[in-house]
C-alpha cells in the first residue's frame, strides 16, 4: 500500500511541478549532462545487481524491505526520467523573467570578470585563410579563357535546377500523425 | 518530390570532366549536391555570386569561374538560386 | 584576447551578407558581448526575454530523439535570427530576411575557440 502511495505521489508530483522539473531538467542537460547520466547508469546497474543477488541467495525474508526500497527508487527514477523526456509545451509560456536590477547586476559582474580575464587566455593561432593563398603560376590560368559553350552550360544548369526546385511539391506518403517510438 | 532536381543534378554530373555540382538558395542553404561538392560550401558560393552581381547591378548576374591548377568551379546565378559546377581541367586545354 | 574575439565577430558581421548584429549571452539572456554593424540593436532578437526563450526551446527540442539541439534558425518576415547552443552560452545572430544563412553557419564551427574566456567568466559565477 505504501508502495502504491509513493507511486501516486510521484506521478502527481510530476504533473504539478512540471515547471520545477523542467528547470531541473534544463540544468542537467546544460551544465553537467555527461557525469549525471553516468551516475544514473551506475546506480541502475547496482540496483539490478543487488536484486539479482537477492534472488540467488534466497534470502527473501531478510531482503524483502531493501528490495522494495530498491524498486521504489528505481521506479521513481523511471518516473523522473520519463518526466524529463516529456516535451512540455505548457511550460514554455511561463519561463521566468529576470528582474531589471538582477539583469543590471549581472551585466556589471560579467563586464568586471571579463576585464580581469582579458590577458590570461592565449590568443588562438589563426592561419591565413584565403582563396589566393597559393598560386605559383598564375600565367597558366590567365592564358586560357572560358568558352561561351561552357558559360552556356553553366547558365542552363542553374536555370533547369531553379525550375526543378520551383516545381517541387510535397507528396503525402505517410499518415499525418506518426507515433513516436521511445527506446 | 525532388526527383526532377535529382535528374538535373545527375545529368549535369554526366557531362565531361565534371566532378561535382551544387545548387543553393538565396540564403546559402544547399538544395542538393553531387560528387566532391560539400553542402557547407553553399553559403560561400552564394556569397561570391552575390558580391559579383553587385559590380553591375543592372545587368544579369555574371558567371564566375574560380580556377586552381587542376580544377575549376563555375558559379552561376538564376533568380533566387545559385549553382556551382566543379570541373577537372582537361589536359588538352592547357 | 578580447580584441581578438571582437575582431573575429566583426569580421563575420562584415563578411556575411545581410547580417546586422551578434550577441553573446548567458542562458538567461544577459549579454556578455554585443556587436552590431551601425551600433543599432533591433528590438526583436536582442531582448532578454527573447534570448532566454532559446534555452527552453533548445532543451525541449533535444528531446525529439534526434540528438542534442545545436542551433535554431528563425525566419521572420523582415529578419532572420540564428541562435547557436554553446552551453552555457548562447550566440545570437540577427540579420535581414535575406541573410546568407549558409555562409553564417560555416563560421559556427569556428566560434568555439573564441568562447573560452566567456565560459570561464560564467563558471566563476556559478560557484
Amino acid at each position: 500500500m505504501e508502495f502504491l502511495h509513493s507511486v501516486i505521489e510521484a506521478f502527481s508530483n510530476c504533473c504539478l511541478n512540471c515547471r520545477e522539473e523542467e528547470a531541473r531538467a534544463g540544468e542537467a542537460t546544460e551544465r553537467s549532462p555527461l557525469l549525471q547520466q553516468q551516475d544514473q547508469r551506475n546506480q541502475t546497474l547496482q540496483i539490478r545487481r543487488i536484486s539479482e543477488n537477492n534472488i540467488d541467495e534466497n534470502e527473501i525474508s531478510t531482503s524483502f524491505p531493501t528490495r522494495e526500497k530498491d524498486e521504489q527508487t528505481a521506479l521513481s527514477r523511471i518516473v523522473q526520467e520519463t518526466n524529463s523526456n516529456i516535451i512540455d509545451v505548457s511550460a514554455l509560456d511561463t519561463h521566468h523573467m529576470l528582474e531589471q536590477s538582477e539583469y543590471n547586476d549581472r551585466v556589471k559582474l560579467y563586464n568586471q570578470r571579463l576585464a580581469q580575464q582579458w590577458n590570461n587566455i592565449p590568443v588562438p593561432e589563426l592561419g591565413y585563410n584565403g582563396l589566393l593563398k597559393d598560386m605559383p603560376n598564375p600565367e597558366i590560368l590567365l592564358n586560357f579563357n572560358p568558352t561561351t559553350e561552357e558559360l552556356a552550360i553553366a547558365k542552363n544548369f542553374v536555370k533547369e535546377a531553379a525550375q526543378a526546385i520551383n516545381d517541387m511539391k510535397i507528396d503525402n506518403q505517410d499518415d499525418l500523425v506518426v507515433p513516436f517510438h521511445f527506446k | 518530390m525532388e526527383s526532377k532536381l535529382d535528374n538535373v543534378l545527375d545529368s549535369m554530373m554526366q557531362t565531361e570532366n565534371t566532378i561535382g555540382v551544387l545548387i543553393a538558395d538565396n540564403q546559402g542553404l544547399s538544395y542538393g549536391t553531387r560528387g566532391v561538392a560539400n553542402s557547407q560550401a553553399g553559403g560561400l558560393i552564394t556569397a561570391i555570386a552575390d558580391q559579383a552581381a553587385k559590380i553591375h547591378p543592372n545587368l544579369d548576374a555574371p558567371v564566375i569561374i574560380l580556377e586552381t591548377e587542376n580544377t575549376s568551379v563555375t558559379i552561376s546565378k538564376y533568380g533566387f538560386h545559385t549553382g556551382a559546377i566543379y570541373k577537372r581541367k582537361s589536359q588538352s586545354k592547357k | 584576447m578580447s580584441d581578438e574575439v571582437k575582431r573575429f565577430f566583426t569580421s563575420i558581421l562584415n563578411k556575411v551578407n545581410g547580417l546586422n548584429c551578434v550577441l553573446i549571452s548567458d542562458r538567461d539572456g544577459v549579454p556578455l558581448l554585443k556587436l552590431s554593424k551601425d551600433n543599432k540593436f533591433p528590438e526583436l532578437g536582442t531582448k532578454q526575454s527573447f534570448l532566454s526563450t532559446f534555452s527552453i526551446a533548445t532543451v525541449q527540442s533535444s528531446k525529439m530523439m534526434l540528438g542534442k539541439n545545436k542551433q535554431i534558425i528563425l525566419c521572420y518576415k523582415s529578419s532572420t535570427i540564428v541562435q547557436l547552443n554553446k552551453a552555457p552560452l548562447i550566440i545570437t545572430f540577427v540579420g535581414t530576411e535575406s541573410t546568407n544563412i549558409g555562409h553564417l553557419l560555416t563560421y559556427a564551427n569556428e566560434v568555439d575557440k573564441y568562447l573560452e574566456e566567456y565560459k570561464i567568466v560564467l563558471e566563476q559565477n556559478l560557484i
